[in-house]
């Protein structure tokens, strides 16, 4: 976090040439230097394309910036599809999944510190817990786990079944064995002994999953229901509310004490004690573009939505407040798909 | 770059260069084409012919004797891998491969593979700019490219052998064999290509990796003239090939994807008093294996097998005035990962007419409609007429409607399919203008075309993607092609060459549509002094847009790159040449689409015999 000082006058100046210049379309090709206080935004590229990139859009709305990585790294290669990003102190953790590789960058000046490659095989989401990092890929169906600060690989925990998301709670790790709307198991895993601990069957559909203060919350969406689980992290037992008129809920994130989510082009939100299923949408969008949340995301309050645009072209992210008002849009790269808040 | 270009416009413009490659069809009476109907009506549109000789001096794949020798345009993806074309600023699916006469584009993808075509085996290739549908069927939009055995029936016993070799461990050969009387005839060839495929990338310490391929292909063709009214004749190929795919990134996980394809067709020509009646009998099967890791057994796998029955009568009124009619019955059945399995039946009839209406005007007409369990289909036509105002100059004009009809995949993909899909269709026009000055020919081709309910796979809002009837394109463009041969003394020169504009719109977005050039040029250039033949091609490929709101930032730069080779043949009555051949002379760094660099200046080596 004191890195961020370092590059207070950076973020100033940074901040006083956006606001004299266009605040979107018209990047500068300068670092910014800092890229905290704001959202990181994910944007896969085209399959079989080494044109994934990272955009930033700063918590005011204010700046702007696309190719973040590029940017600053000019002669690294992000790759082919950027899928997920985790944090872990200073670093951020870029999952690019057709590269089969991870690519590390300090998350505040996104600097590359390196890249890992060993035994990732189409790898998918990461997360780190005890200065490992845990992969899922989706070809071994294996978790592979390296050291966070060396980035050397330790070693893999076959499950032999679809890894999807992956979470840590209560010092466990909860990895997702559904992917592309089919999948109803959620696998646990005991980080001391990398062995499976317990597998929970939930509901056909799974897509969504959250740790939030010791509980892990999973969404399963299908086309008959949607369904909310609980899972108490000190039994690893389910809970779980249903909806048989919303069907088919997508994108869970959780922010503050509501759960968001969507459901065809409404956005949702219940809170996290909620007992049934809100079927109101706090909004609607507008289908002007098909996916349009490819990417979704809430932040502080915030509703960022990224539409993909059927991968030919830019895909366009909207900022929305909680009532729907469109605060922001600009155009990022190909496929926005993953907001991550950058504090 | 600019500079080369200048000098490519130089070379073929000032220098006169040329077209209408040889405008032998049909030259020799004893040869029997494959498909009388591109030569019967086909009269009111641009066809051009490339002959064995062309085809030797290219690389044998279908993608570069193409891409450097007519208007089209190719998506390739690196060299040798999944290559798809654009013809006349269309889509990959609106051009159709018509082997012997019958449509061969695959029924799961709608395309053909243009690098699982090895063009060898064959005595000709036709390319037929425009629609179609008609005749050909499905897909026929963007022009039609004809793979011919033609058969000869004459005392010959010939032997034919051709061996490539060169850089990155390529090898192509083929061993063909023609022999024929006057009442049989058979040709057949086998041929082997296969490569490493590990060039470097031009300026970069980086190269092709996991790019390797082998394909083999069997061609046989047999004919037998029972009488002087009845012939039967038979054709087969077996194409059997693996590829690997090239990387992206250096750590991606490694694929390779093998394809099998048999087509057999047996013909039963007659004719009595004024009929001429064809019975096609075809069979045709496609499968593919794919293994998305080399490294595990796993595969996905699919394929098509077709039966086609085509009945052809045709009646000759008078010399002026012929009408054919054909039906035709088509079962494709499918199988496989994704699609299970799936049988689909059409049906069809087409009514063709020509009317000669004196020597120097004629015109044609025919409409087909078909019937299937799968689509509705809409009534396609094609009227086109062509007048000869001398020997210097023909005017051609047609007007027709076309379609392409939805694939196994668009129709059945398990959770995505749309059975409620329309055909794709088209209404188009073209107006050609044949010049014709002592050696020197000009064809000169302007068109225009609107193709609506085009199929495209979109994402919906909960991330399945589904095919839908999406796009209205508006396309229109030129097409110029140029030949010019003079011999003099024991010199002998030729020209060949081709221009294309294309501009082809989304309606909605009046935008280009994404990986269509505006400018395609080639050219090639060759000289023969005794035994000694020498040849030079380029090729230019404008830029192309690769997003579809055409952002500058992703543009794919336009590439100029020529080809040089020379061979001497050491035969006194036969052929023994040998030969070398540059590609890529002057080093050019180019992808042919995103993150698809191809190889480098590299040299093969060749050696043909025929006995």
């Amino acid at each position: 976090m004191k890195l961020k000082n370092l590059y207070l006058g950076i973020i100033a100046s940074a901040f006083l040439f956006a606001s004299c210049s266009s605040d979107n379309d018209d990047n500068n090709d300068v670092p910014l230097g800092a890229y905290d206080n704001g959202v990181i935004i994910l944007n896969e590229g085209n399959f079989l394309s080494t044109n994934a990139s990272v955009s930033y859009l700063s918590n005011d709305l204010a700046t702007f910036q696309n190719d973040i990585f590029n940017v600053v790294n000019p002669t690294v290669v992000l790759g082919d599809v950027a899928q997920s990003l985790s944090f872990s102190n200073d670093k951020a953790f870029i999952v690019v999944n057709n590269s089969n590789e991870v690519e590390v960058v300090n998350r505040y000046t996104f600097k590359s510190l390196g890249t890992i490659t060993e035994k990732l095989e189409n790898p998918r989401y990461s997360v780190v817990l005890n200065d490992k990092l845990y992969v899922t890929n989706a070809i071994s169906k294996a978790v592979t786990v390296y050291d966070a600060k060396t980035y050397a690989y330790l070693n893999s925990i076959s499950l032999g079944k679809t890894a999807e998301k992956i979470v840590t709670a209560n010092g466990k790790l909860y990895v997702t064995n559904a992917a592309y709307g089919s999948g109803s198991e959620v696998t646990v895993i005991n980080p001391s002994t990398n062995a499976v601990t317990t597998t929970l069957t939930l509901e056909n559909g799974i897509n969504s999953i959250e740790a939030n203060n010791g509980t892990v919350y999973v969404l399963a969406g299908n086309s008959t229901k949607s369904k909310l689980f609980k899972i108490n992290t000190s039994t690893d037992t389910a809970t779980s509310i249903e909806s048989t008129t919303v069907k088919g809920a997508l994108n869970m994130d959780i922010d503050g004490d509501k759960i968001y989510y969507t459901q065809g082009l409404g956005v949702y939100a219940m809170n996290l004690s909620a007992t049934t299923f809100s079927d109101k949408a706090l909004f609607s969008v507008a289908d002007n573009s098909w996916s349009t949340f490819y990417g979704f995301g809430v932040i502080d309050g915030k509703i960022y939505s990224g539409a993909a645009n059927e991968f030919t072209a830019d895909g366009t992210v909207t900022v929305y407040s909680s009532t729907g008002t469109i605060l922001k849009t600009v155009t990022a790269g190909l496929g926005p798909n993953g907001f991550y808040s950058n504090n | 770059m600019t500079i080369k270009l200048k000098v490519a416009f130089c070379f073929l413009l000032l220098c006169q260069i040329s077209l209408a490659q040889n405008d032998s069809i049909n030259k020799l009476k004893e040869v029997v084409v494959s498909d009388s109907n591109l030569k019967n009506f086909s009269n009111t549109q641009s066809i051009q012919r490339l002959n064995d000789s062309i085809i030797s001096k290219n690389q044998s794949s279908l993608t570069s004797l193409l891409n450097y020798n007519t208007v089209l345009y190719f998506k390739e993806n690196g060299l040798g891998m999944t290559s798809a074309p654009s013809f006349r600023g269309t889509t990959s699916q609106q051009t159709v491969v018509v082997w012997n006469g019958i449509n061969v584009n695959s029924q799961l993808l709608g395309q053909a593979d243009f690098n699982t075509i090895s063009t060898r085996g064959f005595n000709s290739i036709d390319v037929k700019a425009g629609g179609g549908s008609v005749v050909y069927g499905s897909g026929a939009i963007g022009g039609t490219i004809h793979l011919n055995n033609d058969l000869k029936f004459a005392d010959t016993f010939k032997n034919d052998f051709q061996i490539y070799y060169g850089e990155f461990n390529t090898l192509s050969a083929v061993y063909g064999i023609t022999a024929g009387t006057k009442k049989w005839s058979f040709d057949a060839s086998f041929t082997r290509n296969s490569s490493d495929n590990d060039f470097r990338f031009v300026g970069q310490e980086v190269w092709n990796k996991n790019g390797q391929y082998y394909n083999n292909t069997l061609d046989a063709a047999v004919g037998y003239k029972i009488n002087d009214k009845n012939s039967i004749k038979f054709y087969s190929e077996i194409f059997d090939g693996e590829r690997h795919f090239s990387l992206t990134t250096p750590n991606q996980t490694k694929t390779k994807y093998q394809d099998y394809n048999t087509r057999n067709l047996l013909t039963w020509s007659s004719s009595f008093s004024k009929f001429d009646s064809n019975l096609k009998l075809a069979y045709i099967s496609e499968h593919y294996n794919y293994y998305e890791d080399i490294n595990r057994d796993g595969h996905t796998s699919g394929g098509v097998k077709s039966f086609i029955g085509k009945y052809d009568l045709d009646y000759t009124i008078s010399s002026k005035m012929k009408i054919s009619t054909i039906l035709d019955y088509t079962r494709n059945d499918g199988n496989g990962s994704g699609i299970g399995q799936s049988i689909r039946e059409i049906g069809g009839a087409s009514l063709l007419w020509k009317h000669t209406l004196t020597d120097k005007w004629n015109y044609e007409m025919s409409a087909r409609k078909e019937v299937s369990d799968a689509y509705k289909s809409p009534v396609l036509f094609s009227v086109g007429s062509r007048y000869d105002f001398s020997d210097f100059y023909k005017l051609k004009f047609n007007f027709s409607r076309n379609f392409r009809i939805p694939t196994f995949n668009d129709l059945y993909w398990e959770g995505s399919g749309n059975p409620d899909l329309k055909p794709e269709s088209s209404f188009q026009a073209e107006i050609g203008n044949e010049f014709k000055y002592k050696n020197l020919r000009l064809t000169i081709t302007a068109y225009g075309m609107k193709i609506k309910d085009m199929i495209r796979w979109l994402p919906n809002s909960s991330g399945n993607w589904i095919p839908e009837n999406t796009d209205r394109v508006t396309i229109y463009g030129a097409e110029a092609l140029l030949g010019w041969k003079k011999s003099f003394n024991k010199h002998t020169f030729d020209f060949n060459g081709t221009y294309a504009y294309t501009v082809s719109l989304n309606d909605k977005t009046d935008k280009q549509l994404f990986y269509v050039p505006y400018h395609k040029l080639t050219g090639s250039a060759s000289y023969y002094y005794k035994k000694l033949s020498a040849y030079y091609q380029i090729m230019y490929t404008g830029e192309v847009f690769t997003t579809s709101d055409n952002n500058p930032k992703y543009i794919l730069d336009a590439y100029n790159v020529s080809n040089i080779g020379v061979d001497y043949n050491f035969s006194k009555k036969n052929i023994f040449k040998l030969g070398v051949k540059a590609a890529n002379l002057w080093n050019e760094k180019y992808e042919a689409l995103p993150n698809r660099f191809m190889p480098a200046r590299n040299l093969t080596i060749y050696l043909n015999l025929n006995y």
